[in-house]
């Protein structure tokens, strides 16, 4: 049984719809597949609460573009572009981190593996309310479109050979 | 050294589910203490449950744990079932065991690759053993995603199920999809034997000090979801009589229950359940045992991962066979079982990744009045601590980094979850 090798470039959605802000990352995912005109070598995941396991759905890529809300201290709504690098991998591995694993810990770990994707960005969402329940808040709504549109062009631009790594929407 | 004094205190042992510490005090070659302290908040979901109605039960008691939540919420709907007269069906009984078997294979393989492999191998954790075998780490990372997509499969979530419930299921898979899990399945065999090869090469520390071992039995299956208490020692219980075999008391160093039986301690988990039921493994799974050398009856608490290793076996092996059973007789819609009676008292259990898991609900008129929860960790902490005292004078002579190496190593063996528990480990030298 084989496999068809994955889609260059990963556009991944990560959390848990029921927790409010937490569904940010699928949000975007809908809005970035309304817009249409993704190319074929592109392919846009809903990642869940894949915890350890999103090592492999990194597998054999070239990029991954990762959409997650993130406690950063920002009005809720307010979003970054972060570049995975040295510095967000750095560090050891939380004490029993390996029952409750997240991003930070599975890019560890793919890093590890020599599995890390050449470009790996974040695009992290400053949630106003992660608890019981789905929907998202006002103002993490209203970023929805701004999180789609940037990945949308940060795709064209990579299809297009212009990307260098600097993406033109960074904040 | 001939009359060492040291102390050990590990504050708080990593690689474990919770927070635990171990603290062991030498003074001139005599063991003055040796305590496993578990230092956790109770969690009060006994306490949640009373006021609830029934078929809130199972999705409550699942967040007991994330890592054994399909098996608290199976416990805790034959608990339900018994106390509302509710009979499964064949079908429901199938799907659950395959649902089973998803989690201890997941639990399974997190334990014995992310968690003891590192210590075998002289590594210290997942991310070294990951640049030196990224190989073995990919396996893992394979086998643990075939088991949450099983799990996911038929209860609807990887962890934390939706789909069971009180008399059946509220959603069934597809017959496409359990062809796919079963062609999975079968696909992961290379996996399998790969990790026995592992474990047959992994060295692991000898020591041995016998116990009593407990766990649930059925004559014609390897028991995971009912059947009744057997002992190694002796004696044969009900469910519905699990308190004369758990005899809960508390220590003044723990925040959980310690229990023993007709010997000061216990154990349960998988090195419990194959010396109880070896009789009833598959076949395959008997032939990873030989491979291993782990024979019935073993007194080695180290070989607790091993154990679990046969169980990977065996759980892949049934669970092919039981999606083929399901895939021939066709799954079928089928409303859940409504209960004859709202009222009434019962006790279900099951064989978690980490042992015998008891939940006993009285219901009244359709809401829980009474609920009581004995977790299988909180079971094997005073065999733990039994087990710590019999080793420290084993190895008094080495030295403190060596001791406490074995230590941590005898906990983890046993795979401790120490948030359900309400249980952890610190091993402190002085």
């Amino acid at each position: 049984m084989s496999c068809p090798p994955p889609a260059p470039t990963l556009v991944l959605a990560l959390g848990n719809p029921d927790r409010g802000d937490d569904g940010v990352g699928q949000a975007v995912l809908r809005d970035l597949t309304a817009r249409g005109g993704l190319p074929q070598e592109v392919e846009v995941l809903d990642g869940g609460l894949a915890g350890l396991e999103t090592c492999l759905l990194l597998q054999g890529r070239r990029q991954a573009l990762i959409v997650d809300a993130a406690e950063m201290g920002l009005t809720p709504g307010e979003w970054r572009s972060l570049e995975v690098g040295e510095s967000l991998l750095a560090g050891e591995l939380r004490p029993g981190v390996l029952h409750s694993a997240g991003l930070r810990e599975a890019l560890q770990l793919a890093a590890a593996l020599n599995e890390l994707p050449e470009r790996v960005t974040v695009f992290a969402v400053q949630p106003g309310r992660i608890d019981w329940g789905s929907g998202l808040t006002w103002p993490v709504s209203q970023a929805v479109p701004a999180v789609g549109a940037a990945i949308q062009e940060r795709i064209l631009l990579d299809k297009d050979g212009c990307s260098d790594g600097k993406d033109p929407d960074h904040r | 050294m001939a009359n060492p004094s040291f102390r050990v205190d590990v504050h708080h042992i990593t690689r474990v589910e919770g927070h635990g510490n171990i603290v062991v005090d030498v003074q001139n070659g005599q063991l003055k203490q040796c305590d496993l302290e578990i230092i956790e908040t109770p969690r009060f979901f006994e306490a949640m449950l009373k006021g609830r109605p029934y078929a809130e039960a199972s999705h409550i008691s699942s967040r007991i744990c994330g890592i054994c939540a399909v098996g608290h919420a199976t416990a805790s709907l034959r608990a339900t079932e018994k106390a509302l007269g509710v009979e499964p069906s064949e079908q429901t009984v199938l799907l659950r065991k395959l649902n089973f078997h998803g989690e201890i294979l997941d639990s399974h393989v997190l334990h014995a690759y992310m968690l003891v492999a590192p210590d075998a191998l002289g590594v210290g954790s997942v991310i070294p053993l990951a640049k030196s075998a990224p190989d073995v780490v990919l396996r893992a990372l394979r086998m643990k995603k075939l088991a949450g997509d099983l799990c996911a499969a038929i209860c609807g979530r990887h962890t934390h199920p939706i789909a069971l419930t009180v008399g059946g299921f509220s959603h069934y898979p597809t017959t496409s999809q359990l062809q796919e899990l079963r062609d999975r399945l079968v696909a992961t065999r290379g996996d399998v034997e790969a990790t026995v090869d592992l474990f047959q090469k992994l060295k692991l520390p000898a020591f041995e000090r016998d116990t009593e071992y407990i766990a649930l039995h059925k004559d014609d299956e390897y028991c995971f979801i009912d059947g009744k208490l057997v002992s190694t020692d002796g004696g044969e219980w009900p469910i519905e009589k699990y308190r004369d075999v758990t005899n809960e008391y508390l220590v003044p160093h723990s925040t959980a229950k310690r229990t023993k039986n007709q010997r000061p301690s216990y154990m349960v988990g998988a090195l419990a359940r194959f010396n109880v039921n070896y009789a009833q493994l598959h076949p395959k799974a008997k032939e990873a045992a030989r491979a291993l050398n782990l024979t019935p009856k073993c007194t080695n608490p180290y070989l607790n991962t091993v154990a679990q290793v046969v169980e990977i076996v065996h759980c892949v092996e049934d669970s092919i066979e039981l999606a083929e059973r399901l895939i021939k007789t066709g799954v079928t819609w089928r409303a859940p079982v409504q209960p004859p009676r709202l009222s009434g008292e019962g006790a279900g259990a099951c064989e978690v990744p980490r042992g015998t898991l008891f939940h006993n609900y009285v219901i009244q008129d359709g809401w829980i009045s009474g609920a009581n929860c004995i977790i299988p960790t909180g079971q094997n902490l005073q065999n733990i601590e039994l087990d710590m005292r019999s080793l420290v004078p084993t190895i008094m002579h080495k030295e403190q980094k060596d001791i406490t190496l074995a230590l941590e190593m005898l906990v983890r063996a046993y795979d401790p979850c120490i948030s359900c528990s309400t249980h952890l480990l610190d091993v402190r030298f002085e």
